[in-house]
């Protein structure tokens, strides 16, 4: 017996010829041939005019991207930006905790000292968009609402360097945040239900 | 040996050991405490470590009758028919109060505390479970940022008043330098007549603290404590060898160096200079990461094989001229290594520094070889400068190996050098440019395995915390190399390829 009776005969066209020589019977499953309506063709054609035609009666909802902008909701997790409060201060204490949770490890903080009661802020904070998977883990560990994912999806650039984003990039004032810190202190709050 | 129950369970214990030490590290249990520290004096402050003592009586017509008290069981030794509850409703429940006492003024800095993630504080308070405080009132406002001299801080709201850092100054240096003043709650750690700290010891104050109100102004901010990696190592600033954590920041950078427990060496505590002093290690400038060889006068880098070759061929050719000096800072095994290299040598053996004069009655010595003892067990000869300055001038060809000696020869020896040819295997070229003739980059002792011998004559193992730059290597296997480099040029076989 040759190994070729072993294989299943389902797969034994794609050996190519028997053993003896001859070509293996083929059986073709599908329909081959086209019947009539498909050969003129014409009904699909009417159809699809007929489809164009009422959408050219439709409001139009393509947005100009990227100078018209899309409405987004708080939830959209987009590059992440340092809080700045309105006098000036930036929240951030460097922590060092997003830091540490960052699964890309796209966070580097230089710690720095300032002469506030809060003693300590980042002297450099860099983030690093290209291994940044905007996961959010670091807005959840950070312990002092000063980084948030904002709603800025564009981040796209034509040069390596200008992906790392320093603290001065950073750096968004707060009230433009408002919105997706009440959102996720909404969300942790129905998370991080303490078990009881 | 004493019988004594533990939690209803019978168990022998040394006696007259101390009964919280017995129940922590032999029997794990874990029992929080703040003011205990197993190398100062008890005194059972903190109440953290109350346990129940059940004690039972025979009364006199023979009714047993059994009394239950809270103690603290670090000021309890260990003694025949004791009998304790760790963790008894009663006992759990005095330590959350005691602990939520503490927790009371304690302000909410972790995010800023250079000692979270190592903080007892922490650890406890989520053991004991209380997470929120129950106090409405403000809490007290306290100095945050008290210059105790050149290496400590303190921040009054954060201590505890556990007063280990009073009993360390008393007890291990023998000198008081920290007192309680006031009274109540007005109670708080001040320096004598506000003087900066003294002493070679203060910075031991900062893992002495339980808390972050006692931390290194030269550590301040730098790193978290979770993002460090302890690497076991031995200090080499002095002939102790005390036993150390080399801690090493997620960049491959040294942040902090502090003690590692070893009763038999330094116990608990390392002196300031080894505590200190290692910004060496994370020099990246002046470091040579490549081999230079002098090539029509110039010194170039090459290829390390290049390097090694030329060093090769420039030892054996120099045969008896041979002045082969190393750095006390090589390893035991380095120290043989270099040995077999330099068998020819006309002199040889490894540079020994004066005394610094640092030493002291505590762990400090005055030598400042951490491997006198192995290196002269491995049988290299100390070398004075005398015998070096004499011996240089007569000598064809010089041979530096090891980390820094070029900053532990005196000018007056680079000098003499200076006019010689020299192979030079360091860290860094120093003054020497001149003379050089090839350059190997040698490692550092926090890159490098190996065994120092102390000064008691005690083999201890350090081990690589860092990567050594470029093409840098640990000392030893260049000397290795070149070994074998010249026993391959010396039968002739390179010359037949
Ligand atoms: S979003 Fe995720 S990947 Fe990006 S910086 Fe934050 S933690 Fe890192
Ligand atoms: S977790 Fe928050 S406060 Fe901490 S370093 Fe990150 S951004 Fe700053
Ligand atoms: S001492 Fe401990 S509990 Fe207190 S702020 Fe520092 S890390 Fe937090």
């Amino acid at each position: 017996m040759s190994g070729y009776d072993q294989v299943p005969e389902a797969a034994r066209p794609f050996l190519g010829p028997t053993p003896s020589g001859k070509p293996v019977p083929v059986k073709v499953l599908r329909k081959d041939r086209l019947d009539w309506k498909e050969k003129v063709a014409l009904i699909e054609i009417f159809k699809g005019m007929g489809f164009t035609l009422r959408e050219m009666f439709r409001p139009r909802f393509t947005i100009q991207f990227p100078e018209e902008p899309f409405p987004r909701h708080p939830s959209v997790k987009g590059r992440p930006v340092l809080a700045k409060n309105p006098d000036g201060s930036i929240r951030c204490v460097s922590c060092g905790l997003c830091e540490f949770v960052c699964p890309a490890r796209a966070i580097t903080i230089d710690p720095g000292e300032t002469s506030d009661p809060i003693q300590r802020e980042p002297r450099d904070f860099q983030i690093d968009m290209l291994r940044c998977i905007l996961c959010g883990m670091c807005e959840e560990a950070c312990p002092e609402e000063a980084i948030l994912m904002s709603d800025e999806l564009l981040m796209a650039t034509d040069a390596r360097p200008k992906a790392l984003h320093h603290l001065e990039d950073l750096l968004v004032p707060v009230e433009k945040l408002q919105e997706r810190i009440d959102y996720t202190k909404r969300m942790y709050r129905k998370w991080n239900r303490p078990q009881s | 040996m004493a019988k004594i129950k533990v939690n209803g369970r019978e168990v022998e214990a040394p006696d007259g050991a101390n009964l919280l030490l017995f129940l922590n590290d032999t029997l794990g249990l874990n029992i929080p405490h703040y003011c205990f520290h197993p190398a100062l004096e008890k005194v059972g402050s903190c109440r953290m470590c109350q346990v129940e003592f059940v004690m039972r009586r025979k009364d006199p017509d023979g009714k047993e009758s059994v009394r239950r008290v809270l103690g603290v069981s670090c000021r309890e030794t260990v003694r025949d028919g004791l009998e304790v509850e760790t963790h008894g409703e009663a006992a759990r429940r005095a330590r959350k109060e005691a602990m939520e006492f503490l927790l009371v003024n304690h302000p909410l800095d972790c995010p800023i505390c250079d000692k979270a993630g190592e903080c007892r504080l922490q650890d406890y308070a989520y053991q004991t479970g209380q997470l929120e405080g129950r106090t409405i009132e403000p809490r007290r406002k306290e100095e945050k940022l008290v210059d105790l001299g050149e290496v400590i801080l303190l921040d009054r709201e954060r201590c505890i008043l556990c007063t280990r850092c009073v009993r360390f100054f008393k007890h291990f240096e023998g000198r008081a330098q920290l007192g309680v003043v006031e009274r109540g709650d007005r109670s708080h750690i001040a320096a004598f007549y506000d003087q900066p700290l003294t002493g070679n010891y203060q910075g031991n104050l900062a893992d002495i603290c339980p808390v972050g109100a006692l931390t290194l102004k030269k550590f301040r901010f730098k790193q978290r404590s979770w993002d460090l990696t302890p690497v076991p190592s031995i200090c080499p600033l002095c002939s102790r060898g005390c036993n150390i954590f080399v801690d090493v920041a997620r960049h491959g950078v040294v942040r902090r160096i502090r003690p590692r427990l070893e009763p038999e060496v330094n116990g608990y505590f390392i002196c300031d200079q080894g505590r200190l002093e290692f910004d060496d290690l994370n020099m990246v400038e002046e470091r040579l990461r490549f081999a230079r060889v002098r090539r029509e006068g110039r010194l170039v880098e090459r290829p390390m094989e290049e390097a090694l070759a030329e060093a090769a061929r420039l030892v054996r050719e120099a045969g008896e001229g041979l002045l082969a000096l190393a750095s006390p800072f090589l390893t035991v095994e380095e120290g043989e290594a270099f040995l077999a290299l330099t068998e020819k040598a006309g002199f040889k053996g490894f540079w020994s520094p004066p005394p610094t004069g640092l030493g002291d009655r505590h762990l400090r010595t005055d030598d400042p070889c951490p491997n006198r003892r192995g290196l002269e067990k491995a049988g290299l000869q100390a070398v004075h400068k005398e015998a070096l300055a004499a011996a240089i001038p007569s000598a064809s060809l010089v041979f530096l190996a090891g980390e820094r000696i070029l900053r532990l020869l005196p000018p007056e020896v680079l000098s003499l050098c200076a006019v010689k040819h020299v192979i030079l295997l360091e860290r860094v070229l120093g003054g020497l440019e001149g003379a050089v003739q090839v350059a190997l980059p040698g490692a550092s002792w926090a890159e490098k395995s190996g065994t120092f011998v102390n000064a008691d004559g005690r083999k201890q193992r350090i081990s690589p915390a860092l990567r050594p730059p470029g093409e840098a290597a640990p000392d030893g296997r260049i000397l290795e190399e070149i070994r074998r480099l010249v026993l391959l040029q010396g039968s002739g076989k390179e010359e037949e390829k």
